[in-house]
């Protein structure tokens, strides 16, 4: 198990960044080693920092974290749901499976195998865990969207975690640029294989050109003592379209950032989410949209659904700056608590600076519907069979956005299989 | 469209109407705060050791901590140094002890406000307890309130009179570590109002202060305390406009408001202090600290407030719902214009079983104001069956505006139910395309689209404050409007 280190002595030092750099070329190391010096002289976030005031990381603080070693898993991959017919790339361990993915193209690179995507701003990925990625990643995705794709037929990126030492590390960054007038979409899954606790972080750059739309699900399914990061920054051009859903599967912490700047008009953007936080699990997913110009609209329906001791929290901030009238902002966050230990936690927020707009934002948590269970009980069923209908309802009502089917099918016997809705109707 | 924007600008032009300044002779220290300024308020008012011991260790206290910046709100930097904390209209002898002895230049300025204490005390049947600025001047109808024993008078008087009552609650709501601006007020605190209402007592008036700030560049520390004991009722109205000043005054009140077993208290503000002049000029900077306690089971407290006034508000009176059943509501209109800043909205502490609690924000902003709400709904692990419903709605009138939410939920129980919705919206073409078609100008349309968006608010008011509050949003928005 986990021994307390000192910060500077956390397993981690200079020669992993040396490391990292000859396997991942595309940054010079000394942008690397200045990352990882600025990782080093950082405060670790604390509850006083207000972006961090229901999530702790003392204990994360003070846990060694171990280089990731390369695995030579290739499957069947034990629990993996999912039958993937469409392109799919493949990466074990933050390193890139050549042999189980699909053929690279035009349209997607490898990370390691290509030259510095432009405008790489260090600055921009200055946060505790930004500039550990930055220091470390060792590989990602590179998109370069070309061909209409529909949703039934996404490109998929499969993030396996084979880690054979407590909380092995896994750092990865992707591009994702859909160009204009094309459509697309993308599914990216975090999968972990084994019964190690395994920590990642990760840094996705979504750019839409003009007119351009992506259809993007991101699904994390960790080991429930992992430690998770992710930091996705979308920028959406004039006219440009993004859907995106979060699907997460609770671990010891999960922190999702997903920054969404509607810089061109008419761009709009609907921003998903569920949330399954059981056992300990402690789930957090700060989104922001920023609203910068004209007719801009947005959408964003966040859900959890928590039991046991778990935490679920939700910060949703809505910007709207002067120069984007007529837009038009709606915002739902909805929990459920189904035990008398779990905690919800919701901070939607609109701070806006012009009057030509429309905004809303509701928020609730509570437990299932009295009157609704009332309902299903007054028409014969049994009460934990009418609550396993009202959770997977409320859970549905966020899968139903998803067209693909075969995907969405997969998605729901998972959620099922992680809450026990067995609606076993015999031991009633 | 143009049609509106004109009467929106004759509005935003609009001259404060309370501003003049009441020549009488002020009996004010000097600039600076220290320990020796602590002990010689407290000496000047002739208080118990109790009280100066609990002043020195709120400075002391003061002195550790440094200003909060997290609110929403931008201004020059306080420098406490320069202030006054103390100003007190001299009288007479040993202070009036009925109407006839009260200073004459007093009675005309609250004329000028339109509160004439004579005619309020036989026509409104309302008790006053006047504070020109740090003092009490006059208290009426105390001996009609004695009768039931309800006592109601100033702070100062309460601590000569009562000094157990204030021994036993002071600073037990909000103890003088709370904040900032709390342990300031704790430590230099002036007067203000002490309600005691018996048990089993209904008080038959709503109590009524009239806080005014006068003297040039002297802060105002008010401090009011109010106690419901079992099976009470009381309602409390509380009123401010002040003179018309170049330069920012701070004012950092505390009101504390104790609710025992089945109790209730309903506390109305109307705030209209000097908001300083169409280019962000003067001002009142306002930071207030209010909250209420429903200690005892059903006990319920009820926060009102209309505020149009203070180039700066912060302020988010509370409700800690400790007994089980107990009821906390907070109602608020909150109006900026010019370069208004309000940062204020409520927190709800739901610690007892079955505790309810409703918050109703409406926030209008104009010109370039800035209005935020924010607020804290926390359920505790302890509250069964709580309830919380909130809902803020924002209205933008002004170009150059903001409007902000900023709400916290916190829930620990799954048995308790938190719901929250907010909207912003400014008023839409068909809304006044509508009221045109029926013959109603722009301007009444305007003002009739505001005052329905407040009546949620105004509603809540008591009859006696409905009036002027109603007034106070014509004086800043629709006044010039319709």
């Amino acid at each position: 198990m986990s021994t307390m280190v000192l910060h500077e002595d956390r397993g981690l030092d200079e020669k992993q960044v040396q490391k990292a750099a000859l396997a991942c070329p595309v940054w010079p190391l000394k942008q690397r080693l200045h990352a990882f010096q600025t990782w080093q002289t950082l405060p670790v976030p604390s509850v006083r920092d207000e972006a961090w005031k229901y999530t702790s990381l003392a204990r994360f603080e003070k846990l060694a974290l171990n280089p990731n070693k390369a695995s030579t898993h290739r499957g069947p991959f034990k629990g993996f749901p999912f039958e993937i017919k469409s392109p799919a790339f493949y990466f074990i361990n933050g390193r890139f499976a050549a042999d189980l993915s699909s053929p690279l193209s035009d349209e997607i690179r490898i990370l390691s195998q290509t030259l510095a995507p432009e405008n790489v701003d260090l600055a921009q990925n200055s946060g505790y865990f930004e500039s550990l990625n930055s220091a470390l990643f060792s590989d990602g995705a590179v998109l370069e969207l070309q061909k209409n794709r529909n949703e039934e037929d996404p490109i998929y990126l499969v993030f396996l975690h084979d880690a054979d030492e407590n909380l092995a590390m896994q750092h990865l960054r992707h591009h994702i640029r859909v160009k204009t007038n094309v459509h697309s979409a993308c599914v990216l899954m975090d999968w972990n294989l084994n019964d190690i606790a395994d920590f990642s972080t990760q840094i996705i750059d979504i750019d839409l050109e003009e007119k351009a739309e992506l259809n993007c699900l991101h699904l994390r399914k960790p080991h429930r003592s992992g430690y998770h990061y992710t930091k996705t920054s979308a920028q959406l051009a004039a006219e440009s379209k993004l859907i995106h859903f979060n699907l997460d599967f609770g671990a010891k912490l999960v922190r999702n950032e997903l920054t969404v700047s509607l810089l061109g008009e008419k761009a709009r953007c609907e921003l998903n989410g569920l949330a399954l936080a059981l056992g300990h699990d402690h789930i957090d997913n700060h989104t922001q949209i920023r609203h910068l110009a004209a007719e801009t609209h947005s959408q964003e329906h966040y859900r959890g659904i928590i039991n046991d001791k778990a935490v679920n929290i939700f910060h949703g901030h809505i910007l709207v700056a002067a120069t984007a009238p007529q837009s038009n902002a709606e915002q739902h966050n909805k929990n459920i608590l189904l035990s008398a230990q779990a905690e919800a936690y919701a901070q939607p927020q609109l701070e806006i600076y012009n009057k030509e707009v429309q905004c809303t934002h509701g928020a609730t948590i509570g437990d299932l519907d009295e009157e609704a269970l009332f309902y299903l009980r007054s028409r014969g069923l049994s009460d934990l069979i009418s609550r396993q209908l009202l959770i997977l309802g409320f859970a549905h009502n966020l899968l139903a956005t998803i067209q693909n089917i075969p995907l969405q099918h997969v998605l729901e016997t998972l959620i099922k299989a992680e809450l026990a809705l067995t609606f076993d109707f015999d031991t009633e | 469209m143009k049609t509106q924007n004109e009467a929106l600008e004759t509005l935003l032009a609009q001259d404060y109407e309370h501003g003049f300044v009441t020549e009488i002779e002020s009996d004010t220290f000097e600039a600076g705060l220290n320990e020796s300024v602590v002990r010689a308020i407290s000496k000047k008012k002739n208080e118990p050791e109790f009280m100066l011991a609990w002043r020195l260790k709120a400075f002391e206290y003061w002195q550790s901590l440094k200003e909060p910046h997290w609110a929403h709100l931008h201004y020059p930097a306080i420098d406490y140094q320069a202030l006054s904390y103390y100003s007190a209209p001299k009288t007479p002898g040993q202070g009036p002890k009925d109407l006839s002895e009260v200073d004459p230049k007093l009675i005309e300025t609250y004329n000028k406000l339109g509160i004439p204490l004579k005619e309020q005390e036989w026509l409104a049947g309302v008790a006053v307890d006047a504070v020109f600025d740090s003092v009490s001047v006059a208290t009426t109808f105390k001996a009609k309130l004695n009768e039931m024993g309800i006592l109601f008078c100033s702070f100062s008087d309460a601590v000569q009179e009562h000094p157990e009552l204030i021994q036993q609650y002071l600073g037990t709501v909000v103890p003088y570590t709370d904040n900032f601006f709390a342990a300031l007020n704790a430590a230099v605190f002036s007067d203000g109002s002490f309600v005691y209402i018996p048990p089993g007592v209904r008080c038959p008036m709503e109590l009524s202060t009239y806080f005014r700030i006068n003297a040039k560049s002297t802060g105002q520390f008010e401090r009011t305390l109010i106690i419901a004991d079992k099976d009470a009722y009381v309602s409390y109205l509380e009123g401010c406009t002040a003179p018309q000043r170049d330069e920012n005054q701070l004012h950092a009140a505390v009101v504390e408001l104790v609710a025992l077993d089945r109790a209730q208290i309903k506390y109305s503000t109307v705030q209209n202090w000097y908001p300083g002049d169409e280019n962000g000029l003067g001002g009142i900077y306002n930071f207030v600290t209010k909250r209420g306690e429903c200690r005892g089971p059903h006990s319920k407290i009820s926060w009102t407030q209309v505020e149009t006034g203070s180039a700066i508000t912060w302020k988010y009176p509370s409700v800690i719902l400790k007994g089980d059943h107990s009821v906390g509501e907070f109602y608020s209109v909150a109006l900026t214009n010019h370069h208004q800043q309000a940062d204020t909205g409520t927190k709800m502490v739901h610690l007892g079983e079955y505790s309810k609690s409703t918050v109703i924000s409406k926030g209008i902003s104009a010109g370039k104001a800035q209005n935020t709400y924010r607020g804290l709904v926390k359920i505790a692990a302890s509250a069964k069956g709580a309830r919380n419903y909130t809902q803020c709605d924002s209205l933008l009138m002004g170009t150059e505006c903001g409007a902000h939410t900023f709400p916290y939920l916190e829930s620990k129980n799954n048995t308790a139910r938190v719901e929250h919705e907010a909207s912003t919206s400014k008023i839409s073409e068909d809304q006044l395309f509508y009221l045109a078609q029926r013959g109603i100008g722009t301007e009444d349309a305007v003002s009739m689209i505001v005052n329905g968006f407040c009546k949620a608010v105004m509603k809540t008011l008591p009859m006696e404050f409905a009036v002027e509050a109603r007034k106070l949003l014509g004086l800043s928005l629709e006044g010039a409007i319709g």
